[in-house]
């Protein structure tokens, strides 16, 4: 990677990771904007990657989750009323265990014995993806589709009995 | 100071952890649920990262595939869980 690459790495890595951490610790719509900066840093690391159609996905799929969250936020605002409750023990061990999670994947990064090589990026485009989604792992693509309608239709079915009821 | 995977790893598993942070932390769950793109999105870096950087020629696009199938799995969860989080009937929506 060339020092252009490098330095738009780095910054796009920094507004992910500031982004994260503000999402982790802001509350309200503060917290969605945050997102949104995730979002884009996100996208901008896939696109500095070569991942320009991931980078596009990504940057798709994070908007609409921020959207939807805002909307949520919105409707039922007393939603974040928990927020304003004592920690517990169970709140208190899952941040150790990121943590925790965060020191081994870390260490795994820094101590792997990986490959050093570097292949130009000119055979992954959209339509290589797109082969691969309906050819070779098609398979995968249609448990993942089976997955998402049963999830999209299992949140509609609640949404449906708790208005009716 | 040129990136290589390691770095991209490094990103990837800090996103990640602050991901599990978020959802194993906060108390709201509309605030849980905010963690599951970092996440994710956490999980989606790495594959990129060596998919870019990987030394094997076999099989150079599925990292690649699978984030885009991420980012889609991200909103679907999203979508699935803004729906469940909906607090029970009686109340108008503003109010509750």
């Amino acid at each position: 990677m060339d020092a252009l690459h490098s330095a738009l790495f780095y910054a796009f890595a920094a507004l992910t990771l500031a982004g994260g951490l503000a999402v982790a610790l802001l509350a309200g719509e503060r917290r969605l904007l945050s997102l949104l900066a995730v979002g884009v840093g996100l996208a901008g690391l896939y696109a500095d990657l070569s991942a320009g159609f991931a980078a596009a996905a990504a940057l798709v799929a994070y908007v609409a989750c921020a959207a939807l969250l805002l909307r949520t936020l919105r409707a039922w605002p007393a939603l974040e009323a928990a927020e304003r409750e004592p920690r517990g023990v169970l709140q208190q061990a899952g941040g150790l265990l990121a943590g925790a999670i965060f020191l081994v994947l870390a260490y795994a990064a820094y101590r792997g014995d990986f490959g050093t090589g570097f292949r130009a990026p000119g055979e992954i485009n959209t339509s290589a993806i797109g082969r691969l989604l309906v050819g070779r792992d098609a398979l995968a693509l249609e448990a993942l589709a089976g997955a998402f309608l049963a999830a999209i239709t299992a949140a509609a079915v609640t949404a449906r009995v708790r208005r009716v009821r | 100071m040129t990136v290589t995977l390691v770095p991209v790893l490094f990103v990837g598993g800090a996103l990640f952890a602050t991901g599990a942070f978020t959802v194993g932390y906060r108390r709201s769950f509309p605030a849980a649920l905010a963690g599951l793109p970092l996440l994710l999105g956490g999980a989606g870096l790495d594959l990129v990262g060596v998919s870019r950087f990987a030394t094997s020629a076999a099989d150079r696009v599925a990292g690649q595939e699978f984030a885009v199938v991420l980012a889609g799995l991200t909103l679907a969860a999203v979508a699935a869980g803004a729906a469940l989080a909906r607090p029970g009937p009686g109340v108008p929506e503003g109010q509750r």
